[in-house]
């Protein structure tokens, strides 16, 4: 069983994500179990879901990374022992410190082969979040396996180079990938890298 | 910049990111495209209202509507020039249930509760709340007392 966290800032597409990955697991005859949480007490992710006809197991009222670090792997230890799922998807909140997400799912103990952070980043609106808040930015960075730059179809070639320049000098470790979720552009390149 | 170890489970993320997220549940009697329009509308006033507000709309406002059977339409808001963005479509419907979730950075929770709760009033559509994120109840005169930051109480107009 793989765990994959779908980490990035409100709105840059993790359900988005969520949706085009939980396809794809389907259509390979893998079966995905689908956690999300939210910040506040409202949802509206597990309906998005729901409405393409998944049924995702939501945790409202906190953050998984914080708040409620002990349900987050009290759901995992549930999902793991009586869905038996070969790939587990979670979102965090787009307020949440994904790297937190995976030290949490470590210490879960429910036998995963490995857990993999994905960082999604938003390239439209990429220099109004640095500018304002690129500490917050970097730690959401923290612990990210690979990171995609997702909206490709919504800046410029020019522009999304010189996001991944950036990010490539900030993180010179991590793989980074330019793509449209919404467009599905440079997705099979995701799809190959998801075990 | 490297991955230092600064877990913290204690620390909240949320205060971190000076985040702040409201939310509100319910359903809409006759619900049709003019209805889903207007919610439209009511998320867009909102996001404006957080630009101004904070500086830069940095954030996520939603909004999920929906029948029982799971059919529905979800409605995003992360970008003003790009306008609220529509997926799926809903049939009109005598009664459908929704919810809207904003979560952005750098305003006072209270306020932007009310500027929800003003928003959904400015559509008037039917609207029943189940689940609203108001601590007190909303009415024209608002009666949140003098400390309530709601700059809309006296110039608001209900038509
Ligand atoms: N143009 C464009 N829009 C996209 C892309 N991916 C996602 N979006 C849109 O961005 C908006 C937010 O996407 P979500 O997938 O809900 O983002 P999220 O990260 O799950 O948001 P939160 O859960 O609120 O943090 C939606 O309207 C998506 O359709 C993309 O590749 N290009
Ligand atoms: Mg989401």
């Amino acid at each position: 069983m793989y765990v994959y966290i779908l980490g990035g800032f409100l709105g840059s597409g993790k359900t988005s994500l969520m949706l085009n990955l939980t396809s794809m697991y389907i259509d390979r005859g893998q079966k995905v179990a689908l956690l999300v949480n939210e910040s506040g007490d409202v949802g509206v992710d597990g309906a998005t879901m729901k409405r393409e006809g998944y049924d995702a197991i939501e945790m409202p009222n906190g953050c998984i990374c914080c708040t409620l670090a002990s349900s987050l792997q009290e759901g995992l230890r549930s999902i793991a022992r009586d869905l038996k799922p070969d790939v587990i998807l979670i979102e965090p909140t787009g307020l949440a410190l994904p790297h937190r997400v995976k030290d949490l799912v470590r210490i879960a103990m429910i036998d995963e082969e490995e857990t993999i952070l994905i960082g999604v980043v938003d390239a439209q609106r990429f220099d109004k979040l640095i500018s304002k808040k690129s500490e917050f930015f970097d730690r959401q960075m923290q612990g990210c396996n690979f990171i995609l730059i997702n909206k490709s179809d919504t800046v410029s070639s020019e522009k999304l180079a010189e996001i991944r320049n950036w990010m490539s000098s900030e993180y010179p470790d991590k793989p980074i990938h330019s793509v449209s979720v919404k467009e599905g552009s440079n997705m099979d390149e995701v799809h190959e890298l998801m075990k | 910049m490297t991955d230092k170890n600064t877990t913290d489970f204690n620390e909240n993320s949320m205060d971190y990111a000076g985040g702040v997220a409201v939310g509100v549940t319910g359903y809409i009697t006759n619900f049709n495209a003019d209805a889903q329009a207007r919610i439209s509308g009511a998320l867009m006033e909102i996001g404006k209202w957080i630009d101004e507000e904070s500086g830069a709309f940095l954030g996520h406002v939603k909004c999920g509507i929906y029948l029982e059977n799971g059919d529905g339409v979800t409605l995003n808001l992360t970008n003003l020039e790009n306008g609220v963005e529509v997926h799926g479509i809903l049939e009109p419907a005598e009664k459908v249930g929704f919810s809207i979730l904003c979560a952005v950075l750098d305003v006072d929770k209270h306020e932007l509760e009310h500027m929800l709760l003003h928003a959904l009033e400015d559509t008037f559509l039917d609207i029943e709340l189940t689940k609203g994120s108001h601590s007190h109840k909303h009415d024209d005169h608002c009666g949140c007392g003098d400390n309530c930051k709601c700059g809309n109480h006296h110039e608001h107009h209900h038509h």
